[in-house]
């Protein structure tokens, strides 16, 4: 373990961390905060989201969601899209700045003319990236449940620590797709722009899947459709089946970078 | 065959189809201070990034103390010291920043670091992205020279420096050659390159197409000479000139000649009538290839 390529990548990405943990606080904060206003008037909401047509709902997660829970709501209103695209704009834009990034502004050169493998300085980078992803979910969960203690909000602690841990994997799935991307190509923009693109065309999959029986089988092949924080959060549980898609996407999507960095041209 | 430092064999690098270098073959011996000269596109940064594993070879072999590069890539990269062509560093950072992140990378702090920011005059404590070019570039020298390294590898070190650094730059090479260490000196420059190097490789397309010791090289340079006489300069003496070098005249007073050898013999004869004023100018690199090199294009000279 090289700790000066792990405490460098932290030290250079510090300020997108601080930005992205002050959008997600704000975020996190407002919806619990808004929550106790909702539970009052849940007679109101179930009426709204009768309303609400099966092709929105699943916009936001599925039709089953249910804004009277905390689970439901926060997954409706937050954690379903809305955290995942804050997170995912975060942890693609490491990816793609810690190799692609590096070897366009030719600071990787910088590094690699000093004794440093590039399996090491790739492997060691990918370790720094887990551990910004793992910072961004502990950041979520932290202002879920602290705003829960202020405003009296039932966040239950041990949903958390789950959502953490299934949060944190989604995120490295979504994070080690990237760095392959990364390894693979040149220029960051290019990375960013295949990532979210994929990401985008997952999300539609997702939503198509859930909104017609015709193509209900397009679901099976979006991230989204493994990420189920309304089970975590309201039922504490998580299907082994998102455990496996994640860890299988994180190890297949990490080899690959590997496996690329070491046979490219760094120009 | 002895032991060398850089050692390339039948190297080849093409980007796609396009030509990188092709079948490069030369070697740099223990203390040698190599030139590698070339216009830009020759492939000079080329050979150098293949030295340095950051690209593959498409076919051949480089070796460095001899070990190929491929396979002992991290651990020869402790005795290089290397400065890039086009200098890029963390901007955001300080140079301080810079320098503690390459002596991470290096396990200690470079020995000779506080000697050369001294010398080359140079304050660590500012951000990268406020300092000159010039700055930048004394930032890349001391990163590559504060280890001490047995090689170095230096791709137009001088670029940007005033001729006061550059002097200073220069010296420390010296020093450290007479140290041991071996210098492959990547340049266009060729007063730069005359000053310090002893062998020297002319790279053009790609391909090697001269290697000379430096005093070789120099006799064939193209240089211009222009001298302005006292008096008006007689037809005759033209003549006897033009016997031995083409010699045109500018003015009544003036004549101007393009010499590639015996400088010493025309020099002579220009100086037998009175003169007001002489100058002798190198030519480019280029025209010294137009002039020496042109017809050998399409293969090595050995």
């Amino acid at each position: 373990m090289n700790w000066t390529i792990f405490k460098s990548s932290l030290h250079l990405r510090r300020n997108t961390l601080l930005w992205y943990s002050l959008g997600i606080t704000l975020y996190g904060w407002l919806i619990v905060a808004f929550y106790p206003l909702i539970e009052k008037n849940a007679d109101y909401l179930d009426l709204v989201q009768s309303m609400l047509t099966p092709e929105l709902m699943a916009i936001f997660g599925g039709a089953n969601l249910d804004f009277a829970t905390i689970g439901g709501f926060l997954g409706i209103e937050y954690l379903n899209l809305f955290w995942i695209f804050i997170v995912s704009a975060a942890i693609i834009t490491f990816a793609a700045s810690e190799l692609a990034g590096a070897v366009d502004d030719g600071t990787m050169e910088a590094t690699l003319a000093q004794p440093a493998s590039r399996l090491q300085v790739a492997f060691v980078r990918y370790l720094a990236m887990a551990a910004y992803a793992a910072a961004l979910n502990l950041v979520t969960i932290l202002t879920l449940y602290i705003p829960g203690l202020i405003h009296n909000v039932d966040v239950p602690l041990d949903s958390m620590l789950l959502l953490f841990a299934i949060g944190w994997l989604l995120t490295m799935a979504i994070g080690s797709f990237a760095y392959m991307v990364s390894a693979l190509s040149t220029g960051s923009g290019r990375v960013v722009g295949i990532s979210l693109g994929t990401l985008l065309a997952m999300w539609l999959a997702d939503v198509l899947g859930n909104i017609t029986d015709k193509v209900d089988w397009l679901k099976n092949i979006s991230l989204f459709h493994y990420w189920q924080p309304v089970e975590v959060i309201d039922k504490l549980s998580v299907a082994s089946e998102s455990w496996l898609v994640f860890g299988v996407a994180v190890v297949l999507f990490f080899a690959v970078a590997m496996w690329a960095f070491q046979r490219r041209d760094v120009v | 065959m002895g032991a060398t430092i850089i050692r390339c064999e039948g190297l080849t690098k093409y980007y796609g189809r396009n030509r990188g270098i092709e079948d490069l073959t030369f070697e740099v011996r223990p203390g040698q201070v190599y030139g590698f000269l070339g216009p830009n596109g020759a492939g000079k940064t080329t050979t150098i990034r293949c030295l340095l594993s950051m690209l593959k070879p498409t076919r051949g072999k480089a070796y460095l103390f001899d070990k190929e590069v491929s396979v002992n890539g991290r651990g020869l990269r402790y005795r290089i010291g290397y400065v890039p062509g086009e200098v890029s560093l963390y901007e955001k950072q300080s140079g301080r920043w810079m320098l503690d992140y390459v002596s991470g990378l290096r396990g200690g702090s470079g020995p000779a670091e506080a000697e050369l920011c001294a010398r080359l005059e140079f304050d660590p404590a500012r951000k990268i992205r406020e300092l000159s070019k010039g700055n930048k570039q004394k930032l890349a020298l001391i990163i590559a020279l504060m280890h001490n390294p047995d090689l170095l590898i230096l791709d137009e070190p001088t670029s940007g420096l005033d001729p006061l650094n550059q002097q200073v730059v220069f010296d420390i090479i010296e020093e450290r050659v007479q140290a041991g260490a071996t210098v492959f000196l990547s340049s266009h420059i060729l007063p730069e390159v005359e000053r310090v190097c002893d062998r020297i490789a002319i790279i053009r397309d790609g391909r090697v197409v001269a290697e000379e010791a430096v005093g070789v090289l120099l006799t064939k340079a193209i240089r211009t000479v222009e001298v302005t006489y006292v008096e008006p300069i007689p037809e005759q003496f033209i003549q006897s000139i033009s016997t031995k070098t083409a010699v045109e005249r500018i003015g009544d007073n003036v004549l101007r000649a393009r010499v590639s050898e015996d400088i010493d013999g025309v020099l002579r004869q220009f100086l037998e009538l009175p003169i007001i004023d002489i100058t002798v100018e190198h030519a480019s690199l280029e025209e010294v290839f137009l002039q020496y090199y042109g017809h050998t294009q399409e293969g090595a000279l050995s």
